[in-house]
């Protein structure tokens, strides 16, 4: 039992991926798959779901560095949705936020796709 | 010596023999009958017979391997009595007369008795001895008893028959007649130790068979064609010995010969299993001799196809990470052939080989529920066998597939035979694979020590000496290598520097990152107006070399000695506390900033920000990386911001060493036993009074630190 899960779910055009647990420097390749299988089925507008991550390293932050390039260059994009303050502390220390766009919940997330 | 004692024994039979002989020729003539010589003569006799045996005896080794070669012997001293027969007959015909036990009417006989008698005496002398031998091959728990009360019985019977001597066939029911009757019957039972057949090869086997039926044929007539009368007329004791032997000699080779021949018809299936348990003897010894995972899958396919006789063999290994099947060794398959085996482990084939967990035969191909799938993928295949690999926890490691190009090519023992093959593969796969991960860790655990040298290395040896500030650091690592840094530097126009950084990631990659680091660190910190420049600097040149998924947070300060000001920098490190020593103030200093790495250049200057405080005496400002805040105990809590903040009001301390002790004993009593999962680096500055020594420090100190800085890059 890994204790990182990501669950997918698919609506219009838009990927959720939800992650659950842990997500650090043992469990990156799992999100690492996740992403790489949107790429492959070329689903580039995708939007994370961190309601239930109790916590992220810093190994976790480069899994999204390291694809979100590739995903723009198609147009798409990485939106993170409804982290908890804690994950959320994380992420803005290092100056995410001038790189990703938050979101406090998945379906305002996914309508900034749609709207686009 | 043994040579020359075997001369001895030599020179002493002929002595025997010969003395023997002209007491019966002296008899002969003389035509007396003086009892003291025939015991004497008998006396005589017996010792050659021992000494005859002493010499033999030694020569006819023991062991399984020259049963062959005891029965050719058996066979030579069979024929010999024939020969021997055959040779005297062309120059005497003997007469004896009609008493018993018989005497020599002429001279000429007596020379024939003796040259009978002689080589009989020999040669079953030598033949008891090769039968011995070969009963004693696996003996069971009576063969030395029956064999010993043989002997006895026999003796006893030559001794009775000496004191009285009467025919030796006709059982009267005298004490000799019983003895001798009794040594037949020892000899019967003997006849049945025979466990060394069923362990011969089919080939020997038939050969033995033959040898056999000749010793039984030849032997049988030896007594009326050869012996009789001439043996009893020699001397009655060896009589009853030779014709003892011959006894047990015709009822061996009866029994063994029938024994033979009643094994012949399932001395082929034998031969094949015993064949098997051989081979898979060697096969697992060759097996667990190579380490090499990639020969040792090769040697598995190139085995399997010899013991098989396959036209086809094909071994797939599983994929624990993607959990599927990839093909690892194969002989004789097309490339189309090997891209084309996912029915081997999709299909409810492979369902019903993991649930039976044994070698799977499919004699006919054409006939079999698979057939169809399986002339798909190779059209020739005919029979197949497929046996799974399980490792010891019994997850299943892979397949091994073998076919013949005929149908019924393998029947059942071959499916047991590759199944047992199977369990030794999948060993000594486990074996290997054990092995190159304990080298990679091994290695890894090498690379780590280099890479901590190389970390250990880059951090200050010490403390620098700058006028206006006092300065304490402490960096303890959680793994071998940690990403965590600090350094100190000196700015263009000679302001002080300190950074504290943390390198995303562990080991050896975060080693060689911080190294980038500080080389570029120390090559720009001179030539840099201010913090936010450089920092501004260092990102643009680290970004075009740093992995994508990888960056370094640090947090920046720069001190102004004339002006009492500290500039603070922050790219995406945890906020610096100030701790106003007058107010008792504690306040987090976080101005905007990215992290390094993360962009190329423009949003990194943008964001990133400084921030410039006003020091008073005493001041105090702590760094820290987030291995600090986010040291947890074993409830999982973090020590967190907080916690940091409260230590400081809370708590007095005479020195700046004071403090450091006091934070480092904190943390570390706050998470008792659990053990590290981040470095925890903290550097500390404090404002101090330059005048309050002398006016000398000012200057002097600033030239110390520069030398310090430069014998630091000389190391």
């Amino acid at each position: 039992m890994s204790k990182l899960q990501v669950q997918k779910q698919l609506s219009g055009d838009v990927l959720v991926l939800s992650l659950q647990g842990m997500l650090d420097v043992h469990t990156v390749p799992v999100f690492e798959s996740a992403l790489t299988e949107a790429i492959s089925n070329e689903q580039f507008n995708i939007v994370v779901d961190l309601s239930k991550l109790e916590y992220i390293s810093s190994a976790g932050l480069g899994v999204f560095m390291g694809y979100i390039e590739e995903i723009r260059s198609h147009g798409g994009d990485i939106k993170i949705a409804a982290a908890s303050p804690k994950v959320y502390k994380i992420f803005d220390l290092l100056g995410f936020p001038n790189l990703f766009e938050f979101f406090d919940s998945v379906e305002v997330a996914q309508n900034k796709f749609q709207a686009q | 010596m043994k040579r020359l004692s075997d001369n001895i024994k030599i020179i002493l039979l002929a002595v025997f023999i010969a003395l023997c002989f002209s007491i019966d020729v002296f008899l002969f003539f003389s035509k007396l009958n003086i009892p003291i010589l025939n015991h004497f003569k008998e006396i005589l006799i017996i010792a050659a017979g021992l000494t005859w045996y002493a010499i033999l005896a030694p020569k006819i080794k023991k062991g399984v391997q020259q049963i062959r070669q005891k029965l050719y012997l058996l066979i030579v001293f069979i024929a010999l009595n024939y020969l021997a027969a055959i040779f005297i007959n062309l120059f005497i015909d003997p007469v004896y007369d009609t008493e018993f036990p018989p005497a020599p009417l002429t001279i000429g006989t007596l020379v024939y008795e003796y040259w009978i008698s002689l080589v009989a005496l020999t040669s079953f002398i030598a033949i008891l001895i090769l039968l011995e031998r070969i009963l004693f091959l696996r003996p069971r728990k009576r063969t030395r008893t029956y064999f010993l009360l043989f002997i006895y019985f026999l003796i006893g019977a030559a001794i009775a028959y000496y004191l009285n001597p009467t025919p030796i066939f006709q059982f009267s029911g005298s004490i000799s007649s019983i003895l001798f009757l009794l040594a037949i019957v020892m000899a019967a039972l003997l006849s049945f130790h025979n466990d060394w057949i069923p362990y011969l090869s089919r080939s020997e086997k038939i050969k033995f068979y033959f040898l056999s039926l000749v010793i039984f044929i030849s032997t049988i007539p030896l007594f009326d064609v050869v012996f009789d009368p001439h043996l009893a007329a020699f001397n009655i004791t060896t009589a009853t010995f030779v014709l003892g032997t011959w006894i047990l000699t015709v009822t061996y080779s009866f029994v063994v010969n029938t024994k033979l021949l009643l094994y012949l018809p399932s001395a082929r299936a034998l031969d094949r299993k015993m064949k098997e348990v051989n081979s898979l003897y060697d096969l697992a010894r060759q097996l667990n001799a190579e380490l090499d995972l990639k020969r040792l899958s090769q040697l598995i396919i190139e085995l399997v196809t010899r013991f098989t006789e396959s036209q086809v063999s094909l071994l797939l290994m599983k994929d624990s990470r993607t959990n599927s099947f990839q093909v690892s060794s194969y002989f004789n398959l097309l490339p189309h052939q090997l891209n084309d085996v996912a029915f081997l482990y999709e299909t409810d084939l492979f369902q019903k080989i993991q649930q039976s967990r044994q070698c799977l035969l499919i004699q006919d191909v054409d006939h079999s529920p698979y057939g169809k799938r399986i002339h798909t993928w190779h059209p020739e295949v005919q029979s197949l066998l497929i046996a799974p690999l399980f490792t010891n926890r019994g997850e299943i490691l892979g397949l091994l597939l073998t076919g013949k190009f005929e149908k019924y090519g393998f029947d059942i023992d071959d499916a047991s035979l590759l199944e047992g093959f199977a369990n030794q593969a999948a060993i000594a796969i486990e074996n290997a694979r054990l092995l190159r991960q304990s080298i990679e860790r091994e290695r890894l655990s090498q690379e780590l020590k280099i890479a901590r040298d190389v970390q250990l290395r880059l951090l200050p040896q010490k403390m620098p000496d700058y006028p206006g500030i006092r300065l304490e650091a402490s960096s303890l690592t959680a793994f071998e290598v940690g990403g965590d840094f600090y350094d100190f530097f000196q700015f263009r126009d000679g302001s002080f520097g300190l950074v504290v950084g943390d390198v995303s990631g562990k080991g050896t990659s975060a080693a060689f990152y911080m190294a980038e680091f500080k080389g570029i660190l120390q090559t720009l910190a001179g030539l840099s107006e201010d913090a936010l420049s450089l920092a501004r600097e260092i990102n643009r040149i680290l970004y075009q070399t740093i992995d994508r998924r990888a960056f370094i947070t640090a947090i920046f300060a720069r001190y102004c000695p004339n002006e009492d000001i500290l500039e603070i920098v922050r790219a995406g490190h945890p906020p610096a506390i100030f701790f106003q020593t007058n107010s008792g103030n504690v306040q987090e200093i976080k101005p905007p900033g990215l992290g390094i790495g993360l962009d190329k250049g423009p949003i990194f200057n943008q964001v990133t920000q400084k921030e410039t405080l006003h020091l008073s005496d005493g001041d105090i400002l702590l760094f820290y990386t987030d291995g600090l805040t986010e040291a947890r105990n074993e409830h999982g809590v973090e020590f967190n911001e907080e916690g940091l903040k409260q230590l400081l009001t809370t708590n007095s301390f005479s020195s700046l060493n004071n403090l450091k002790n006091l934070i480092f004993d904190t943390v570390l009593d706050f998470v008792e036993e659990t053990p590290l999962h981040d470095d925890m680096t903290f550097v500390l500055l404090q404002k101090i009074r330059v005048r309050e020594g002398n006016d000398e420090l000012t200057t002097t100190n600033s030239k110390t630190f520069r030398k310090d800085n430069m014998q630091e890059d000389n190391e």
